[in-house]
């Protein structure tokens, strides 16, 4: 039974249960079994698009290799016109798709993962033909060009994923040559309208949530390759900047989803932002920035920068006048970030007043976190709030001249603390149970 | 329907500029190969794998490094232009650097690989020569052996035309590499 028929049964239910055709309790088991029957065929249409995108993807790669043997005895007119082949049918497929099975999901995906494997595989085949000579970016930065409106036209995912991974590995070759990877930005934020329509019909589908893993992990990298050599020291404040925004973006727009995977932005910006934290918290980063710290960046650079920064500010303002905890304390990161780093660069004082206050942030964070696990009864939440303590107290024992004494009694102070906290909690869950 | 339509133009043109790309790189590299000027370069050994494109022999010629002319600010990744020199024995090597492509005298447009006192290390658009993956591993034991500096007789023939360079044929004592291996 189609959604649709499913949607109008269960508005006529109250009806006929008014009418007395049927009596409340069947109407609801009636409820009950068409809620479980399109509950399976959502989850069977997910597994058609999977397995359509896993066989596009197969046949694909396969038609690579196979060309990729290359046919020595084949005339070079016929291997051009070989190398046309899988780019030909892939798009002849993808217009059949467009006329005729424009509704299917399933096929949208699978002709736009099949077009976009297709172009890398025609461009290999011909350099391939010509012995032309690997300029590696060029080849992805074509491809993903080529690519980019795949995603548009086919209202295909798949692509919009491959092309983040097209535009990181770009941006990270051009790095490694010493060229410049800015228009990394402008790659990851084509894709960005595809994202917003998925996200604008249904922020938890999977198709939004695997768009949204890509830009998380590749933003993450990304923002490594573009920041770390052409910003030097910037990275601190940039990564802030990125890290905060992307934790608050999960947490204002993406909260409703029931798992830490359906999460990508609040899993990945609050992982790496508790990661940064802690590794400010140490001297060296802050050292590096007084001893090789650079005046001389250019304006664009530091233009991609500054917008981060001030997105995350922007962001932070709004998640203290909602009162959301997490997104307020993580959300300081940037301010953080700044303040300190402007001390670091004074003296060497000011470098250990930024190590100071990085630890400060660090225990707001454990503490803010273990205070919302309580407050909501999570004990998931409660563990990771307790890590985040942790993993301060240990960081600080290694880099600390003390005894192996204290360090000892520490950390078997810590450890109890979770253990109590943990039996606690359950029990408590217990006894409500 | 008018959407659709609409749609299906504009796959179109998508379609055209994704066939674009890769019929354009034949049309340059054809022709280049047919009206480009012929050149014998002498080879170094080298040994890597390409999983993505196949199987390839990696040809590097001699000399990959030449004298940054005085006053030049260049830097790592940046085009410039080598000259091609033509010896009495029919074989060609890089003559100069230059920051625009010469007048009158063949030249190649090169990438700055790095900057090494006085001396700047250059790519050179030819070196990937592909193969059949089973002749590929016995072609490049073939090329280890004869570009040795003891031997020294393998050497690649290139065709250049405005800048650019397209492998013709790799050689091995004086017999192109599969009917070298044929023969074997």
């Amino acid at each position: 039974m189609s959604q649709k028929h499913v949607q109008w049964l269960q508005e006529e239910l109250p009806t006929l249960v008014t009418q007395g055709i049927l009596t409340a309790d069947i109407a609801e088991r009636v409820r009950q079994h068409y809620a479980e029957t399109a509950r399976g065929a959502r989850g069977r249409n997910w597994a058609i698009v999977a397995f359509s995108i896993l066989g596009a993807a197969l046949v694909g790669s396969g038609i690579i290799l196979l060309l990729a043997h290359n046919w020595d005895d084949l005339s070079r007119p016929l291997r051009t016109v070989l190398s046309f082949t899988p780019l030909v049918c892939a798009q002849a497929i993808a217009a059949w798709v467009l006329w005729k099975r424009r509704n299917s999901t399933a096929w949208r995906e699978g002709a736009g993962t099949a077009v976009t494997l297709a172009i890398g595989a025609t461009i290999s085949l011909i350099a391939q033909t010509y012995n032309i000579s690997g300029d590696f970016g060029r080849f992805m930065l074509t491809w993903t060009l080529l690519a980019l409106p795949v995603i548009y036209l086919l209202d295909a995912s798949t692509p919009a994923v491959l092309c983040l991974i097209g535009s990181t590995v770009w941006a990270g070759d051009v790095r490694g040559n010493d060229g410049q990877p800015l228009w990394f930005w402008l790659l990851v934020a084509a894709v960005l309208p595809h994202l917003l329509a998925l996200v604008r019909a249904n922020r938890v589908q999977p198709r939004a949530v695997a768009v949204c893993w890509a830009l998380a992990i590749c933003l993450g990298v990304g923002t490594g390759i573009c920041a770390s050599d052409m910003l030097g020291n910037w990275w601190i404040l940039i990564y802030a900047g990125v890290l905060a925004a992307m934790y608050q973006v999960g947490e204002r727009w993406f909260d409703e989803a029931v798992s830490w995977w359906r999460r990508p932005f609040q899993t990945i910006g609050g992982l790496g932002g508790f990661v940064l934290a802690l590794l400010l918290t140490c001297k060296w980063p802050w050292h590096e920035t007084t001893t090789y710290g650079r005046h001389d960046y250019p304006a664009a650079e530091l233009a991609v920068a500054a917008v981060w920064i001030i997105a995350a500010l922007l962001l932070w303002v709004e998640s203290v006048a909602h009162r959301r905890v997490a997104g307020a304390i993580l959300g300081a990161l940037p301010v953080a970030a700044v303040i300190a780093y402007w001390l670091a660069t004074k003296n060497e004082t000011g470098e250990l007043l930024a190590t100071l206050l990085f630890d400060l942030f660090v225990f707001a964070l454990g503490v803010g976190t273990l205070w919302r696990g309580l407050r909501e009864d999570r004990l998931g939440v409660v563990n990771a709030g307790m890590l985040t303590l942790s993993a301060l107290i240990i960081t600080r024992f290694f880099d600390s001249d003390l005894s192996f004494v204290v360090r000892g009694l520490a950390f078997i102070a810590v450890g109890a603390g979770f253990l109590v906290t943990n039996i606690v909690l359950i029990r408590r869950k217990g006894a409500v149970a | 329907m008018k959407t659709s339509r609409l749609l299906l133009g504009c796959f179109a043109l998508m379609a055209a500029a994704q066939l674009a790309v890769p019929a354009w790189m034949i049309v340059t590299h054809e022709g280049t190969l047919v009206a480009g000027q012929l050149f014998k370069f002498h080879t170094a050994p080298v040994d890597p794998y390409d999983a993505f494109r196949g199987r390839y022999v990696s040809v590097r010629i001699e000399q990959n490094s030449l004298p940054i002319p005085s006053g030049a600010n260049w830097t790592r990744g940046q085009e410039v232009f080598a000259t091609i020199v033509t010896d009495t024995n029919g074989f060609s090597r890089l003559g100069e650097l230059r920051a625009t492509p010469p007048d009158h005298s063949p030249y190649v447009a090169v990438r700055i690989s790095y900057l090494y006192g006085q001396n700047a290390y250059v790519n050179v658009p030819f070196d990937h020569f592909y193969m059949d993956e089973t002749l590929a591993p016995a072609a490049e034991k073939a090329y280890r052996e004869h570009s040795r500096p003891s031997q020294k007789n393998a050497y690649i023939t290139v065709r250049i035309r405005d800048g650019e360079g397209v492998i013709e044929n790799l050689w091995i004592d004086g017999t192109p590499i599969r009917e070298f291996l044929a023969r074997k």
